[in-house]
């Protein structure tokens, strides 16, 4: 059962990491048109260039910050299932080794055949 | 066949969406494949079969699932575990057994796992196996030819115990919606706005199971056209919205997920497979092929010359066409 749980942990986080990084992107970009509009009023160039760079450092810090609760918690969501599996008496499976099926499965024994056509 | 609860459920449709990303993360979430029954999996193995069909024999009828689903597919709605193989077993004496599997990984890995799980089943099947008959919905068709291929390829004996194939709506010749999705997702990629794109990259997310049925594809490779397997009798069962195959709602939507000529394969049936049929179901959806009474009509008949000669049932008999 932890099994599941631990890949429920992980596609969430997953999901958290990518997202998170797909949305800044989209953050900095949409963000950069204004930026360089404000860049060519002559006077402006240069405060706006120093702004940019420091929100564009803010926007980093705080989706960087999001990432890396997100890797505290499923850190120790692992933890928090490793200790299960071992109050239970079963090995505790790695966060990147297969998981355990809880019921039999089949791999095929094989590599996949090279034949075409 | 026990009822499989809402966490498999779930399961099976996060597996269509992102199954082989699962696989490829060793995510415990990923369905691994089994043979099913009574709920439970049921290894390849004689002591494991035996306990699981005490009551066997050696005329048994496989059945695989499509996209997203579970082995409930096959329920009757509101009849309990009554199913096409509890029926069968019951008026045509088969053995019915069951496969789950991540229907979103690519169909020719499904079909090269199944090929050898089936080989093992063959060679430890403990009542004897005479004969072997496959039974596919929508994605689940794909995978048995797939698996038929491999079969033929690697010379496995399971496969000369096949024989009959029946295929309740399987897009032989591919999903237009898939491929409508495919050309949205590529659309969206190209239009210079971070956000479109964004939407075009999770739009893309779709699985490689999900991808392979618009093609219809069932090989690993850029084979072209695969054929129907030989010594093997094949029945198409197609679904039609309308109550005429010739409407246009039946024309143009099919079964509302797979079109009429890909499920009947009209380009593939034209060689080497005499004495299958066709067989287009009105007013049924896609969904529905997997568990209505003028389904399991089509498949009574189609046994139910097993049952009148239980002692020779042959491959490739002349079934009606």
């Amino acid at each position: 059962m932890t099994g599941r749980l631990r890949g429920l942990k992980d596609l969430v986080q997953d999901a958290v990491e990518h997202g998170s990084r797909a949305v800044e992107r989209i953050h900095r970009t949409h963000l950069r048109v204004p930026y360089e509009v404000v860049g060519k009023v002559p006077g402006l160039e240069t405060p706006a260039k120093a702004i940019h760079t420091v929100h564009d450092g803010s926007v980093a810090v705080v989706y960087g910050t999001v990432r890396l609760v997100n890797r505290a918690v499923g850190a120790a969501l692992g933890v928090a299932l490793a200790a299960a599996d071992l109050a239970r008496g079963e090995k505790p499976t790695d966060a990147e080794a297969a998981p355990v099926p809880d019921e039999p499965s089949f791999k095929s024994p094989t590599p996949p055949p090279s034949k075409e056509g | 066949m026990g009822a499989p609860g809402w966490v498999d459920h779930v399961l099976g449709a996060l597996n269509a969406a992102v199954g082989d990303y699962l696989e490829s993360r060793g995510n415990g979430l990923a369905v691994p494949m089994e043979l099913r029954e009574g709920n439970q999996a049921v290894a390849p193995e004689a002591g494991a079969l035996r306990k699981a069909f005490p009551a066997g024999n050696d005329r048994v009828v496989l059945f695989v699932h499509g996209l997203g689903c579970t082995e409930a597919l096959w329920a009757f709605p509101g009849r309990g575990a009554e199913s096409y193989g509890a029926a069968l077993a019951r008026d045509a004496g088969i053995t019915p057994v069951y496969l789950r599997y991540n229907t979103g990984r690519a169909i020719a890995d499904n079909g090269r796992d199944l090929a050898h799980l089936l080989e093992a089943f063959a060679l430890a099947y403990p009542h004897g196996l005479r004969s072997l008959d496959l039974v596919g919905h929508s994605m689940g068709g794909l995978v048995l030819r797939s698996a038929c291929r491999v079969a033929l390829d690697e010379g496995l004996t399971w496969l000369s115990r096949v024989r009959r194939a029946v295929y309740l709506g399987s897009p032989h010749e591919g999903a237009p919606l898939e491929r409508f999705a495919k050309v949205a997702a590529s659309v969206l990629r190209v239009v210079p706005d971070p956000t479109t794109r964004t939407v075009g990259d999770i739009a893309d997310l779709r699985s490689a199971g999900v991808k392979d049925l618009g093609d219809g594809r069932i090989a690993a490779v850029a084979a072209g056209v695969v054929p129907l397997s030989d010594g093997i009798v094949h029945h198409f069962v197609v679904g039609s919205l309308a109550e005429s195959e010739r409407h246009v709602l039946s024309q143009l939507f099919g079964d509302a997920i797979v079109p009429l000529a890909s499920a009947s394969a009209v380009t593939l049936r034209g060689a080497g497979t005499p004495g299958g049929s066709l067989h287009v179901m009105a007013r049924l959806n896609h969904l529905a092929l997997a568990h209505h009474d003028d389904v399991y009509a089509v498949l009574k008949e189609l046994w139910a010359k097993d049952a009148e000669s239980p002692g020779a049932p042959s491959p490739a008999a002349g079934e009606g066409t």
